[in-house]
């Protein structure tokens, strides 16, 4: 990493700060930290002088496990902390928490948290690079950056390339993220999904909304399928997954009726036979491993260009 | 207690000596005399301020007191501290204490604690036993105990029939419902104003249609009942519409707006700054325009501080989970004078903070004339000062406004034989 170029922020809090040589330098440094991922030995020792704490106030398994062996595979100590409960009902604040936790001298922080704006919260309180690992319905920027990577793999430079973002609009920090990278990356974005899925004024964020699956299908050179987030919905916002699927999910007969073919991706963990069948989703369209592959390589490249700034 | 204020301009339209200039002496509370220069007899406070204007003492339409229950974040002592120097000698308080003030003896206790300050308080009632929206509280006993109005505060009344009852039940005594108008159903779980800035912060919106549909509901209510609704804190621009034709049919209607919300959009909330997370929510600007024209052609009766205390373990906290709610007492008239600059004079903007309250809630106006009870405040309208955190007075730090340059200072209050003078 001969590099001397820096990130403009300290924390990754989300894309919206990120500007859009940001970006660039983040994929440029993902594409040296791909090559080092496959090689036989898969480690350096970038980051051997720090520790780094995994804070999950939420399930997840495939985040936390790529932060995890994006971490190891830069030689960073390793701390994982996890609680499906909300730092309110467990009874110690989000501050009490993280400030115990940096007592003991750790450096960086990756945290996931249902409440959107908590990393910005802790960003305002405390002292270490600080990465949103989603919060909440706001934002999940490794996400989106590990998706636009992976266009960009498949289909080259993004500018003017069409990507369809389906699925609850509402609910989603990865459309969020994704709109706000695709967008500075100079991508068109067009939203699709039930009416009662999509923020009345997603238009503002300069994306286009359809309601039509096989419309926006027909439009774009990418789908990117979002999982449907039942455990978000406080209230009923479509009556049932039968006729969600039926309407709104995407399957063989209609991407075989397109005529051309499309990039099919998906943030996981996939509701089979809901928002995607599975003969879409193991299918050669499908990029939803090769995005898992290099989620690493983009979380290495995060990882190290902001302990660069510290 | 001998005061005499130097120099000051009269604000009392309804009083004789309407924008003339004088110097006031005060004797033990009552207004000795007045006249183009007097002189000073020994041990006399004088306050002496360039530009000073003079006014009835300044009252507050609603504000959230923490007694009883709730002490730790305002008690009846330091709510008047903060309303004596935010230029209030009176303050109406919610009823969303605990328990509420939903009985004859909640209301007598917060008369009995109050006596003996500067500042006057006056009790609202709650309309629903425990602000809870089911049963009608004994709303006579409460008025025959001073209530001054009925309300179940900082709970919007989600219960349209409910609500008829409450406005049927009052109209012997001329009673007022005070509601904060937000449907729930259309809120749920709303975290600020809907629009673009919730949208990129991927918070839940709270639209402005949850606001609209019920005041539409409670004008209609009014004109139903021809009883007394007042629409409390509206916030959007549709609202003052709503306000302004339901006036104009001769419906018995009356709106405030929140100070905090003609100062602030909510592009503040950019960083989740939990202390922008208010109701109502900072709206956009078309909005804050529309509040200010309702101002100006009276569409809307009075500017409120919209004083809510809360503890620092409420507030710092991730957004979604921090309470709704600043405190405001201090800064409300300065936040308004700053925002209404060329659109209401010094003469309308006390009509907004002394004048429409009292004649909302039927209390007498106090004036400003040789013999009469002193109750008052002085100003300044060009003095630009910062609230800090050392200058406030509230048990609770929740406030949007330290840092702000704002223009217009209170110097004085002046009520019950007592004399606060500003910190600064």
């Amino acid at each position: 990493m001969s590099s001397i170029q820096q990130l403009s922020v300290s924390h990754l809090l989300g894309i919206k700060p990120l500007t859009a040589e940001d970006i660039q330098l983040i994929f440029e440094t993902a594409d040296e930290f791909k090559e080092v991922i496959n090689r036989p030995i898969k480690k350096v020792p970038s980051l051997r002088d720090l520790t780094i704490a995994n804070l999950f106030f939420e399930n997840s398994t495939r985040t936390r496990i790529s932060f995890e062996l994006a971490e190891k595979r830069l030689s960073a100590d390793v701390l994982n902390f996890s609680s499906s409960s909300s730092s309110v009902t467990k009874g110690e604040t989000l501050l009490d928490t993280v400030n115990n936790i940096l007592s003991m001298k750790v450096d960086m922080i990756v945290m996931r948290h249902p409440a959107p704006g908590a990393p910005h919260f802790l960003s305002h309180h405390i002292n270490a690079n600080i990465i949103n690992a989603g919060d909440g319905t706001h934002e999940h920027p490794t996400q989106a950056l590990l998706d636009a990577y992976s266009i960009r793999e498949q289909l080259g430079d993004l500018a003017g390339k069409k990507v369809a973002i389906f699925g609850d609009i509402l609910h989603s920090r990865v459309a969020l993220s994704n709109i706000y990278c695709l967008n500075k990356l100079g991508a068109e974005v067009t939203v699709c999904g039930p009416p009662t899925l999509m923020p009345k004024y997603v238009q503002s964020l300069g994306v286009k909304v359809s309601h039509q699956v096989r419309d926006t299908l027909e439009w774009c050179d990418v789908a990117n399928v979002l999982r449907i987030q039942l455990e978000r919905q406080d209230l009923k916002y479509f009556p049932s997954l039968r006729e969600y699927a039926q309407y709104y999910g995407i399957n063989r007969t209609l991407l075989d009726s397109l005529g051309k073919q499309i990039l099919i991706m998906h943030p996981g963990p996939i509701n089979r036979g809901v928002e995607i069948t599975s003969d879409i989703a193991d299918s050669s369209h499908s990029i939803i491993l090769q995005q898992v592959e290099n989620g690493v390589a983009i979380r290495m490249a995060v990882l190290y260009l902001l302990a660069a700034k510290r | 207690m001998h005061v005499l204020i130097r120099q000051a301009v009269i604000i009392d339209p309804a009083g004789p000596l309407h924008q003339q200039k004088a110097d006031i002496r005060i004797k033990d509370g009552v207004i000795a005399e007045m006249s183009a220069s007097l002189k000073v007899p020994a041990d006399t406070v004088v306050i002496d301020v360039d530009g000073a204007h003079v006014s009835p003492g300044w009252f507050d339409l609603g504000a959230q007191c923490g007694d009883p229950g709730y002490e730790y974040r305002e008690d009846i002592d330091s709510l008047c501290r903060a309303a004596a120097a935010g230029g209030y000698t009176g303050v109406a308080c919610f009823p969303n204490t605990s328990p509420a003030i939903q009985s004859k003896s909640e209301v007598e206790y917060l008369r009995r604690r109050s006596q003996g300050n500067i500042v006057d308080i006056y009790p609202i009632g709650a309309v629903s036993t425990g602000c809870e929206g089911r049963e009608l509280t004994e709303m006579l006993d409460m008025r025959a105990s001073d209530a001054v109005a009925f309300s179940d505060g900082k709970q919007a009344l989600q219960h349209a029939g409910l609500l008829l009852r409450a406005l049927l039940y009052v109209k012997p005594f001329d009673g007022v419902i005070l509601n904060r108008p937000q449907d729930d159903t259309i809120a749920a779980n709303g975290q600020m104003h809907e629009g673009v800035m919730s949208t990129s912060l991927g918070l839940k919106g709270l639209p402005p249609l949850a606001e609209e549909l019920m005041v539409q509901r409670d004008i209609e209510l009014a004109a139903y009942t021809e009883s007394r609704v007042h629409i409390h804190n509206l916030s959007t621009g549709r609202s003052v519409q709503l306000v302004r034709d339901a006036k104009a049919a001769g419906l018995k209607v009356t709106a405030s707006v929140a100070a905090m919300n003609l100062f602030f959009d909510d592009e503040a909330l950019f960083d989740f700054d939990s202390n922008f997370k208010v109701l109502p929510p900072l709206r956009g600007s078309a909005d804050i325009a529309a509040l200010k024209a309702g101002l100006a052609d009276g569409t809307i009766d009075c500017i409120t501080s919209n004083h809510v205390p809360l503890e620092e373990e409420a507030k710092k906290l991730e957004y979604p989970y921090a309470k709704f709610g600043a405190i405001g007492l201090q800064t409300a008239f300065s936040t308004a004078l700053t925002s209404l600059e060329g659109t209401l004079d010094v003469v309308k903007l006390v009509d907004k903070l002394a004048v429409q309250p009292r004649q909302l809630l039927g209390l007498p106006l106090p004036h400003i004339a040789p013999g009469q009870h002193a109750n008052l405040t002085v100003f300044d309208t060009q003095t630009d000062w910062i609230f800090q955190p050392h200058l406030n007075l509230s048990k609770s730090h929740n406030s949007p406004f330290f840092g702000y340059q704002l223009k217009g200072k209170v110097w004085a209050v002046i009520n019950n034989s007592q004399v606060t003078l500003s910190s600064i």
